[in-house]
């Protein structure tokens, strides 16, 4: 029989993502300015440090010191700035209201250089939730609907193979919210995942980890822009970072089954 | 075009150019954010901080789901707001202070969280309709307060006894 759990014990979230796009991209030069900007800065926006590295373009990344339990080249949270896109990554997620908090504290103080010594204007803002479900599945039998509700109208393209531990869902749809627009994108990939020697862990010889388990991944992205270009979306970060928040809360209820909504908290007391 | 940009410009009737700007600025296509590590694609459980907080944000709901739902004279739930304040304030702890944590939930409906070392002790306590208090002792130097928004515990101060 296959056990499913949550990719913690309270719920599924392994990152969380908040990207704030600009009306133009940053140069190279600027890139390096920000740079300047940012250094004596690092204290107050939390992190230990931000460097400019170069891929196809050049870009400033944040990084926190604290490795606890983390990626360890990122840190627990991390952020970057390329392009025309600022993007936050939290890699252990600690409550809605500190994501929120966090982004606009940071928000505050990058503010001083993109928008005042710069002049650019916010022209969309995005929220990214990733999910992970974990099925230890050493006889294969997993079953798609010891995570997912089978009647979601999301999941109406995949029932027919659900119960293979391999399959993919891809939606995107737009949607009015106000006066913005939004394009979300739900991505569903189940896969089998070889457990490798260091993560196997040795707690219990008597109950050792299968060899293999089933990872199934929800991604849930949700871009927001405004065809006005005159809309002042600075002034209403808060409200859409909360919209995006809610409609989240709103698709993982219709995706998820009771027991794992139950067990992930999105049942709450009233 | 990309098929997003291509979605765009027919839904909503944008300008050509505007769904060609939107492309380029890669925000249609994620937000250009670099994966730094493929630790992350491949974790199946969290590292431990996040584990042990995560740990007891369930032992939390666990405890108050245990118990009966109306109030009685021997036992009474933590109220939703109680139990709102010490999510957010396990989710507030820093790092060090999550692994030492241990947390408690009495008859009358409090919730107590507990930390302590040889350098001190520390106990919270989130109790009526979401009131919150505090005692820590450091040595000699005593720290409390009562009835406090959380942004005033002293973290800080904590991280120092664990």
């Amino acid at each position: 029989m296959a056990k499913v759990r949550p990719f913690t014990e309270a719920h599924a979230i392994v990152r969380v993502e908040c990207g704030i796009a600009f009306e133009a991209a940053m140069s190279e030069e600027q890139i390096e300015r920000f740079a300047k900007f940012v250094e004596p800065r690092l204290e107050e926006l939390g992190f230990a440090s931000a460097e400019v590295a170069s891929g196809n373009y050049k870009m400033l990344l944040f990084s926190t010191n604290s490795t606890a339990g983390a990626d360890p080249d990122e840190g627990l949270e991390a952020a970057f700035m390329g392009k025309n896109v600022l993007g936050f990554r939290f890699n252990e997620y600690r409550g809605w209201s500190h994501v929120v908090q966090t982004v606009l504290n940071r928000w505050a103080v990058l503010r001083g250089f993109i928008v005042e010594s710069e002049g650019l204007k916010i022209r969309s803002v995005g929220l990214e939730f990733f999910d992970r479900f974990v099925t230890e599945d050493p006889e294969q039998t997993y079953d798609f609907e010891s995570i997912f509700d089978a009647s979601s109208p999301y999941l109406a393209g995949v029932r027919a193979s659900s119960n293979e531990a391999q399959w993919e869902s891809r939606h995107s749809w737009f949607s009015q919210r106000g006066p913005l627009q939004v394009l979300s994108t739900l991505n569903i990939d189940a896969r089998p995942v070889a457990n490798s020697a260091d993560e196997k862990g040795s707690e219990s010889e008597a109950d050792p980890e299968p060899e293999w388990v089933v990872v199934t991944d929800i991604e849930h992205r949700q871009q927001s822009f405004a065809p006005d270009l005159s809309y002042d979306f600075e002034a209403h970060l808060p409200t859409h970072m909360e919209e995006m928040h809610d409609q989240n809360l709103a698709l993982m209820s219709k995706l998820l089954n009771a027991e794992m909504r139950k067990r992930v908290g999105l049942e709450v007391r009233s | 075009m990309s098929f997003c940009a291509q979605r765009a410009y027919h839904a909503f009737g944008l300008a050509e150019q505007d769904a060609r700007d939107l492309e380029d600025h890669h925000f249609l296509e994620k937000w250009g954010y670099p994966m730094r590590s493929e630790n992350l694609v491949r974790q199946r459980q969290p590292p431990l901080a996040y584990s042990k907080r995560s740990q007891l944000i369930a032992q939390l709901r666990k405890s108050v789901e245990s118990l009966p739902a109306e109030r009685s004279e021997l036992l009474a739930p933590p109220s939703v707001a109680s139990q709102a304040l010490a999510e957010a304030f396990i989710n507030e702890l820093p790092h060090d202070a999550v692994m030492s944590a241990r947390m408690a939930i009495s008859d009358a409906g409090e919730i107590n969280f507990f930390f302590g070392s040889s350098n001190g002790s520390f106990r919270a306590i989130f109790c009526g309709e979401g009131e919150f208090s505090y005692y820590g002792k450091v040595g000699a130097n005593e720290f409390f307060g009562d009835d406090l928004p959380l942004r005033e515990f002293p973290f800080l101060k904590l991280v120092h006894i664990v």
